[in-house]
């Protein structure tokens, strides 16, 4: 089975890969884990005044194609307003690497990080769905 | 109430699994069970692993299919798959993890590994020793860590355990994917996985 060259072009090349200062009221942080694979991923998003995300930086402890994903959603996210960056499906990201089945979780793993970091930054600043 | 189960040769009937009829000696029809019933355990976490080893020789021997060359298709056939599941079954039992998963799903909390986990405070914890693992720059630190999460995973099973006693199966689950965790940590920091950052 071949990885595609997007896939292995994230995975040799991360995008984005640090950490965000956590504390701050500006950064939402997303922490989630897939314990069948033993995959750790934490994803930081750093949103302006208008919502939108400025910076966005991620961590991955995991496989090559759960790494894949979190560092192309930081790309994709990036200038999008945090309610469209909560509308990104696991789908696109699975399409777009061309992630084989037994990998498409990592995809999902993706998706709920995001989702959990915007989470976490709309409860700091007390904004209501 | 367990169903009576009748020998496929005799006609014999009785309540608990056998691997061979009480009454004609005959090879019995595998059961589709659980790791803790295949070997007649208790449902309970501690188990006398010593025991389990000499209960799965014992019970190996016994239902090898090289015994059972001369017997009949069907005969050969039951005993390729108690040897199977027996194997599967042993090997579920005498890691903490798996054999805690088993027991959880046999208590109707399964573990749904392919859903994500979100437990903030466990993740936290792994993703710190992730770190710590990915700065490892010489033996002694290697072996240090090593050690600290032998330790960890030791006191945590000890700490599920009591779980299972209390029957706080919420925070057995919670407990059991930290320490998959663990030892999938452990076992890249042997394979030195964590050091090609």
């Amino acid at each position: 089975m071949a990885y595609s060259k997007e896939l292995i072009d994230h995975y040799e090349k991360p995008r984005n890969v640090g950490s965000l200062d956590k504390d701050s009221e500006k950064v939402g942080t997303g922490l989630v884990g897939a314990p069948a694979c033993g995959d750790v991923m934490k994803l930081q998003i750093k949103v302006d005044d208008k919502g939108i995300i400025e910076d966005a930086k991620f961590k991955t402890f995991g496989c090559g194609s759960a790494i894949a994903s979190s560092s192309l959603i930081t790309e994709w996210v990036k200038g999008k307003n945090i309610n469209e960056a909560n509308q990104i499906k696991n789908t696109e990201i699975a399409k777009h690497l061309a992630l084989p089945p037994v990998k498409i979780h990592c995809s999902v793993l993706a998706e709920d990080a995001i989702k959990a970091a915007v989470n976490d930054y709309k409860k700091k600043n007390r904004i209501n769905e | 109430m367990n169903p009576e189960i009748k020998c496929w040769n005799c006609s014999n009937t009785f309540k608990k699994f056998s691997f061979f009829c009480s009454e004609c000696n005959i090879i019995q029809k595998p059961l589709d069970l659980d790791s803790f019933k295949l070997f007649n355990l208790n449902y309970g976490f501690s188990i006398n692993l010593k025991k389990l080893e000499y209960e799965y020789y014992a019970l190996q021997k016994m239902l090898h299919p090289d015994k059972f060359i001369n017997s009949t298709e069907k005969e050969l056939l039951y005993a390729q798959i108690h040897s199977s599941n027996l194997n599967n079954a042993y090997n579920t039992l005498v890691n903490p993890v798996s054999r805690s998963n088993e027991l959880l799903k046999c208590k109707g909390e399964k573990n749904k590994e392919s859903e994500t986990f979100n437990d903030l405070e466990v993740l936290n914890e792994v993703l710190d020793l992730q770190e710590v693992a990915e700065n490892i720059n010489c033996q002694k630190e290697k072996d240090n860590l090593i050690n600290e999460l032998n330790q960890t995973i030791e006191e945590d099973v000890e700490k599920l355990n009591n779980y299972f006693i209390e029957e706080q199966l919420l925070n057995a689950k919670k407990l059991t994917v930290k320490i998959s965790y663990l030892e999938k940590l452990q076992k890249d920091i042997k394979n030195n996985v964590t050091f090609t950052n």
